[in-house]
């Protein structure tokens, strides 16, 4: 894995790897391909995301209400509710929690947030054991790797990658047979789940007026997650609310089409927290913990609209930026576009020049199920004030110059002149910059500078007729 | 803890103005896909193909007793973990199959072959909707290899929407629903699909008019 330190440096290293560039252009290129058939299979889907957006953004403009509202829900059905203000606060009160029940060892559905706040990590350092169950996840826990990919978190490795690293950490003889690696996940995580003590899940979706959990996942893990093992905590970011079952009927339908361009997702579950009294084959105790880690102050920025994002992966697959580089690049939780507003607003707050990584073509504008405006957010950070100071201050300084000579038609002629005089001119290119023209040639080649300007040469013909 | 829930509200009720209107939509926005006058042969007929374009094995036989007959071929040498089902008789259930066990599963490992009716089904999508409780376990549509599912075509709806509004009128029986859709199903390696990761490799739908006995005859 990249133990580099800036966006720049890691992309460096990924350009580099081209077995990982062209398997990163195949998954991210079909996926896009199979959301795009999907959204056309039904006859509105931007209607649908219009409506999906809207029901987000009104649940984000009354938050506060909607979380008391959720709490009592959830309480009155008899779950218990936590409130984690940051990623410290929440693995004291989940560790709490596994203190309480005697868990050591628990199993995990994918989930983002425990990502976001490494409860891994907190969890290995207080002596409980975690296992990633979806594959991918479990692969890359093994391996000691970063998902790269939100939906896809292995996209970067091959299936021989896969066979060494089951073959290296849990002693067996794979080949690199997909079905027979698959086949060997079945069987070793079926132990675990039967073994382990607690399970924990985030949350897709929060259903405010039942006090629901939705959790959607292809392989099933999350089933076993939340039902095999006597204790279900699940982490959620506190903007994961949706109003009711007829809203996240919308949502489902969005979500699953964007991600994998699938109907819906195989399994869709339902979870009432408190209410497993009524079903003998569930746990015994469910937790809920509200994360903000960050959220309520991006609420209260000109990046709110980030908060709608319902973390589908189609904005990573259209970007021509991951499509180049890939997740590890990114170096956050969050990858892609998405990615580079999250990443430096929640938890750690890494990542600030993330608002770099970025054409500013919009297409993940189009492919967003809730429309976020996510270039526009990425040009706000460009402006400074989220996207570190000495880049502001060289940027700022260059662009006020720039405004002053501009603006200036008689001086910027003379700069122009001065130029072209001390400067080389002509139909080559600029191969290596000199010390003004930045990093720009580092990747790129720079075209000459025109011998005459343009207005020159229009006048010259314009004179000739 | 308390601190963290008022400090969090707090900054929640400071922070304004900043999300962008949202689009106000002219009517409310049929969430469904709408039934398009569809009779309840057809829907069933509708969710048959879908169920079968993700991967699940559907059968519609034209009598109860060839389904039956059907279903007791699928349980041939399986040990079964079943619903208390008011479909099929338990006493021809356990005499067709190896074991046959309800409620939770006693030897997991062994347990191959799930039985379960469903809750809906889903016509759009080709999902089933089953509703853990009393006599519906979850195990069973969960730990099998194979897990047969029983589908009468009163039980298909149109769309999500319609049995999520469904699922509201269910009351205090809510406490974990699982939407199906197809059998298990992976591509975090290559992008090569492969079912039955971790739960059911194989999902069988037998839709048939079937009876309505009392539960638990012998």
């Amino acid at each position: 894995m990249s133990a580099q330190d800036t966006f720049v440096q890691r992309a460096d290293e990924a350009l580099a790897d081209h077995d990982l560039g062209r398997s990163i252009r195949h998954v991210t290129g079909l996926l896009d391909q199979r959301r795009r058939e999907a959204s056309a299979s039904v006859p509105d889907f931007e209607a649908l995301k219009d409506r999906a957006r809207s029901a987000k953004l009104g649940m984000l403009a009354d938050l506060e209400g909607n979380l008391l509202r959720f709490e009592e829900k959830i309480k009155a059905n008899g779950g218990h509710v936590h409130w984690a203000k940051d990623a410290e606060d929440a693995n004291r009160i989940i560790l709490g929690i596994l203190e309480k029940s005697g868990a050591k060892k628990v199993v995990k559905s994918k989930s983002m947030a425990t990502e976001e706040i490494e409860l891994n990590h907190a969890l290995e350092a207080a002596g409980v054991t975690p296992v990633e169950t979806d594959l991918g996840e479990y692969v890359a826990q093994l391996k000691g790797d970063k998902p790269s990919h939100i939906i896809l978190p292995i996209i970067h490795m091959t299936r021989q990658a896969v066979a060494d690293t089951f073959n290296e950490k849990i002693g067996t003889h794979a080949s690199p047979d997909v079905a027979q690696l698959v086949e060997i996940a079945r069987k070793v995580l079926r132990k675990e789940f039967e073994t382990a003590d607690a399970g924990i899940t985030g949350a897709n979706f929060g259903v405010v007026d039942s006090g629901a959990l939705c959790i959607v996942s292809n392989e099933g893990n999350a089933r076993f997650v939340t039902s095999l093992p006597r204790l279900h905590i699940a982490v959620m970011g506190i903007e994961k609310l949706v109003a009711d079952l007829d809203d996240l009927s919308v949502f489902l339908r969005v979500l699953a089409r964007s991600a994998t361009g699938q109907r819906l997702t195989v399994y869709s579950n339902l979870i009432w927290p408190g209410r497993e009294a009524n079903d003998q084959s569930g746990p015994r105790e469910a937790h809920v913990v509200l994360l903000d880690n960050g959220r309520s102050d991006l609420l209260n920025s000109k990046a709110a609209e980030i908060l709608a994002c319902i973390r589908c992966g189609a904005c990573l697959n259209i970007c021509p930026i991951y499509k180049a580089v890939g997740g590890h690049a990114y170096g956050g939780t969050y990858p892609g576009p998405m990615g580079s507003i999250l990443s430096p607003a929640l938890g750690a707050k890494k990542g600030s020049e993330l608002a770099g990584a970025s054409t500013l073509c919009g297409a993940c504008k189009d492919a967003c199920p809730v429309k976020i405006d996510i270039p526009r957010m990425l040009q706000y950070y460009r402006t400074g004030e989220k996207f570190g100071k000495r880049e502001g201050l060289v940027k700022g300084l260059s662009f006020y110059l720039f405004g002053l000579l501009a603006s200036r038609p008689r001086v910027f002629g003379a700069f122009g002149r001065l130029l072209r005089t001390i400067a080389p001119t002509g139909n080559g290119w600029i191969k290596v910059g000199p010390w003004l023209p930045f990093g720009w040639t580092r990747h790129r080649t720079l075209k000459l500078p025109a011998k005459k300007t343009f207005i020159a040469q229009w006048k010259e013909k314009a004179g000739h007729g | 803890m308390d601190d963290s829930r008022g400090e969090i509200l707090d900054k929640i009720r400071r922070s304004r103005g900043w999300l962008p209107e949202a689009k106000t939509l002219a009517a409310a926005l049929a969430s469904g896909a709408g039934n398009h006058g569809l009779t309840a042969v057809e829907l069933a007929q509708r969710f048959a193909l879908e169920a079968r374009k993700i991967d699940a094995e559907v059968f519609e036989d034209p009598t109860p007793e060839a389904a039956l007959e059907r279903l007791l071929g699928l349980l041939k040498d399986e040990h079964v973990l079943a619903w208390d089902l008011d479909h099929v008789d338990r006493g021809v259930l356990a005499s067709a199959s190896a074991s046959l066990e309800f409620g939770k599963s006693s030897d997991r490992s062994r347990t191959s072959l799930g039985l379960t009716g469903c809750d809906m089904a889903i016509a759009e999508t080709g999902s089933l909707v089953l509703v853990a409780g009393p006599g519906q376990n979850r195990e069973a549509s969960l730990i099998c290899r194979t897990h047969v599912a029983l589908v009468r075509p009163s039980d298909v709806v149109t769309d999500l929407a319609e049995a999520l509004a469904r699922v509201d009128s269910l009351g205090e029986r809510r406490a974990h629903i699982n939407i199906v859709s197809g059998p298990s199903r992976t591509a975090d390696i290559e992008m090569t699909l492969t079912r039955g990761v971790h739960g059911p490799k194989r999902l069988v739908i037998l839709v048939a008019d079937w009876p309505r006995l009392n539960k638990g005859d012998a």
